[in-house]
Order: C-alpha cells, then structure tokens, then sequence
C-alpha cells in the first residue's frame, strides 16, 4: 500500500470506472476495492463520490446497472459496461494519455 | 447514446422517480451489507462492523442528494433550476426586471392587437355562406373610377355570364332615419333583386325585394330596385318586438 492516497483529478473517476468494469460486471464496492487494489491504494473512492459517477455514467448510458446475486449470494446491484461505453472508454483512454504525454514533456523539458 | 434512450430516460426520470429512489437507497443499504461482510470476515464483532462500514461510507443522505443531482444532469431538472436562477437573478435586480417585463408587455399587446386586428380585416371569412364564390365587380367609365354599371350591363352579365349565378347591383351609401321621432344615421344600400339571395339572407318577417312586386302597377320597371333594405340589427336597437315589424 501507498503511504499516502493521491488526490482523484477532476475527470479520472470515469475514466477508472469505464476501465474497471471492461474487465467484467462489478457492483459498487467491488468496483471501488478493485481500483484500490490495482492503484496499490493511490486511488481510494468514497461511496460519495463513486454512487453519483456510476449514476452519471449510467444517464449516459455508458454503463447499465442490473440487481444480480453476489458471490456470496446477496443481492447487489452490478454495473456493466455498455456498447456506448466501450466506445467512450478508447476515447477518454486516449484523451488520458495525451494529457500525461503533454504533462511529461513540459516536466521534463530543460 | 441513441436519441429514443436519451427520452426514454428523461421520462423514466420524470415519471419513474419513485422506483429510481428505491433503487438507490436498495443499492446503498447493500453496499452497507457488503462493507460490514468485509469487515465482519476480517474478525471484526457484527455492530462494530455495521458502525465502521456506515462510517466509510459517510453521509448516505448525503451521497443520495449528489446521485440525485446526478440524475437532474441529464434530466429536466437542470430546467426546473434554470427557471429558479432566472426568478432570483431577476428579484435581485428589480428596476432591470421592471424593464423586461414592460418591453414584454408592450411588444405582445402590440403584436395582439395587430394581429386582431388583421384576422378581423384580412382572414376572417366572410359571414355569408361560400364566401370564397363571392365576387365585386367594379365598372370603370372612361375617366372615373368605380363610376356603376349601367342597367344594360348588368342585364347582360346576368343573361350572358356562364361564370355568375346571380348578378345584383349595390349602390351603398348612408341615410338618415326618422323613427319615432328621433333620427339616426345608419348605413344603407340600394340594391337589385338578387341581393339578399345571394347572400344567403332570409327575412324573418314577410319576404325579400322583387321589383316585380314592388312597383306600383305590378311590372317590372328594371332591375334596380330603390326601395331600403332596413336590417334586423337596427329594428332590435329600435326596441320593435315583432309585431311591431310586422304591422309597419
């Protein structure tokens, strides 16, 4: 784990989201361990601000929520990522990347 | 998102929102369930694992009121706030309120009255029946505009014309009326035989003109008849009920 959580940027959680669930269907707080986990801690997402964005994001149409039975067999409501939001996924994958490649060079520019 | 979708949700967020609410606080009170399974798996006592679970989670009014404010993103809420914006900028600032609502105002009477006052003048139709098969004539002489036909035109228009049913002249003008004394000045035309025909006017009392009729020796003398047709309106205003009429 991180010493110290890192600041979600304005914009990121989507991003994370969409990626998160191109893996496979996942409900709220699996959604959130999952990132945790992969981002070594960096990333922790409350439910304050995770609820709304899977909302948004369904508004979007991007993800679609349906009631299922969790491993544990208990009902949770699980998201998955729709044909829209595979799409939107490549596009904010790529907006991402420019923006880190732009960051670097101006970073490490003499 | 395809279009049909993006309606299909805003009506499901006009109408549906109940059910949405259940969704969510059904979704919540889950997400609850599965922090206090996480905590309650790693050895932690059942109400001290609910008390953590509902701590990480925080405010959950708090997290609805932003899912709801999520879901008004896309919906007509954001217009239901545009309206409310508008009405408090608008109290904040009465004298430019006052301004707007004045232009308004003036802008659509005037455009109300115009509008009036050409539906009375140019759309409305005619009050005869087959307005639109109705036609004036205006007979010209040499030099002088709308001079009148005279009664040989107006025999041949209506012997010979294959186009017009009935032919009547109308000479309109004012007259003076004495009754009971009292006189008024009303609107008044002499007309030919056809007139009230063609308009499609029936006397309440008695019968239309024919100038067969109306002459003293009982021939036709022509086809302009001079005697005043006098309208059913001014016999009301007159204050005649219809014996009245009928004896005169």
């Amino acid at each position: 784990m991180a010493a110290t959580a890192l600041e979600l940027l304005k914009g990121t959680l989507d991003l994370l989201i969409l990626r998160t669930l191109d893996l496979r269907a996942m409900h709220g707080s699996a959604i959130a361990e999952r990132i945790s986990q992969v981002t070594r801690g960096a990333f922790q997402v409350k439910a304050g601000s995770l609820f709304p964005a899977l909302h948004r994001l369904e508004q979007e149409g991007w993800i679609k929520g349906e009631w299922q039975e969790s491993a544990e067999g208990r009902r949770v409501r699980s998201y998955v990522l729709t044909r829209e939001g595979r799409r939107q996924l490549a596009v904010e994958k790529k907006t991402w990347t420019r923006i880190v490649q732009a960051m670097t060079s101006l970073l490490e520019s003499a | 998102m395809r279009l049909a979708d993006r309606i299909g949700r805003l009506f499901g967020n006009l109408f549906g929102r109940q059910q949405a609410e259940d969704t969510l606080d059904a979704e919540l009170r889950a997400y609850i369930d599965e922090l206090t399974h996480r905590n309650l798996s790693r050895g932690v006592p059942r109400e001290e694992a609910r008390r953590q679970a509902l701590v990480e989670a925080g405010g959950i009014e708090q997290i609805k009121e932003e899912v709801r404010l999520a879901w008004l993103g896309n919906g007509i809420g954001t217009t239901v706030q545009d309206i409310r914006q508008a009405c408090r900028t608008l109290l904040r600032s009465p004298g430019f309120t006052v301004v707007v609502v004045a232009t308004l105002a003036l802008g659509i009477g005037a455009s109300l009255t115009m509008f009036s006052l050409m539906r009375a003048v140019l759309w409305r139709p005619l009050p005869y029946p087959e307005p639109n098969r109705m036609v004036t004539i205006q007979v010209d002489a040499r030099n002088v505009t709308n001079a009148g036909a005279s009664q040989g035109e107006v025999r041949d228009l209506k012997t010979r014309s294959r186009s017009l049913e009935l032919v009547s002249t109308v000479d309109a003008g004012g007259a003076n009326l004495e009754y009971g004394g009292e006189m008024e000045h009303v609107a008044a035309a002499s007309v030919s035989d056809d007139f009230l025909p063609l308009l499609g006017a029936h006397p309440a009392l008695g019968r239309t003109l024919d100038s067969r009729l109306d002459t003293s020796n009982g021939q036709a003398r022509g086809i302009v008849d001079r005697r005043w047709a006098v309208a059913a309106a001014f016999w009301s205003r007159a204050g005649c009920d219809r014996a009245n009429r009928a004896r005169r």
